[in-house]
């Protein structure tokens, strides 16, 4: 099982995920998240608060959509992380390359919101 | 020893999950353990499938055991794709890359490696078979 709920502010887009992110979740995952890029104020919160798992599929897909939110000049917040995805983060030398906060108020000032 | 066959498709990674953790919890091992093992399993899967069984466009299967040993639970997993050794597989990708020259994949196999404790390949007979070992708690009273 994995779902999105998204809300959009003027500040920022907080994309909240739940359930499990592997091969067979994560490519619906992508499209979905392509579909936020061009949102105007180029900051993007990902709350991981709900997500209990993620293979590589769910990696890839955080990182190429880094890649993409810095090309476009924005920033990219990661908050609530689990301690099993923190572990596959910090294998993967994601910890180092993320901005990741502890939870989601954290995130919401960094982006300024109210 | 419990066994399942799924077909080679990336909507067998649920089941293989169900499975997964249902041995772990009968193993008794705690739920980290167990999303861990449930890790290493589904990236291996997930190669068969992507690589073995080209995204399941090929019709193939995955076999998965396991045994539940005094000491240790064993999960087993075949595939009849071609020859496929994980554990002989080249590096990781460099880790320490920023965003932007970091390259993107190549983590799988590592994090299969890194969740158990012993990850073992064997060929037999027109099977590639990848043993996860993870040492049960011991029962201390």
């Amino acid at each position: 099982m994995f779902e999105i709920h998204t809300t959009t502010e003027p500040t920022h887009v907080c994309i909240s995920l739940k359930g499990e992110l592997n091969g067979a979740t994560a490519p619906q995952f992508e499209a979905d998240l392509a579909g936020y890029l061009s949102n105007p104020a180029k900051q993007w919160v990902l709350d991981l608060e709900k997500l209990v798992f993620s293979s590589s599929a769910g990696l890839r897909v955080f990182l190429s959509y880094a890649k993409k939110t810095k090309n476009a000049g924005g920033r990219l917040i990661f908050c609530a992380v689990q301690p099993g995805v923190m572990d596959v983060f910090e294998v993967s030398g994601f910890n180092r390359i993320f901005t990741i906060v502890p939870t989601l108020d954290q995130a919401r000032k960094l982006v300024g919101a109210s | 020893m419990k066994s399942i066959t799924l077909p080679g498709t990336l909507e067998s990674l649920k089941p293989l999950a169900e499975f997964v953790h249902t041995v772990a919890k009968e193993a008794g091992f705690d739920q980290q353990t167990a999303y861990r093992l449930h890790l290493a399993v589904d990236e291996i899967a997930t190669n068969t499938v992507m690589h073995g069984y080209a995204g399941g466009q090929t019709q193939g299967e995955i076999f998965l055991s396991a045994e539940i040993l005094p000491a240790q639970l064993r999960i087993n997993l075949e595939d009849s794709a071609a020859v496929f050794d994980p554990t002989q597989r080249a590096s990781a990708p460099d880790l320490s890359a920023d965003i932007e020259t970091r390259t993107i994949g190549g983590l799988g196999i590592l994090l299969a490696q890194k969740n158990v404790d012993q990850f073992l390949y064997q060929r037999v007979g027109d099977r590639n078979r990848v043993i996860f070992v993870l040492k049960r708690p011991s029962i201390q009273h």
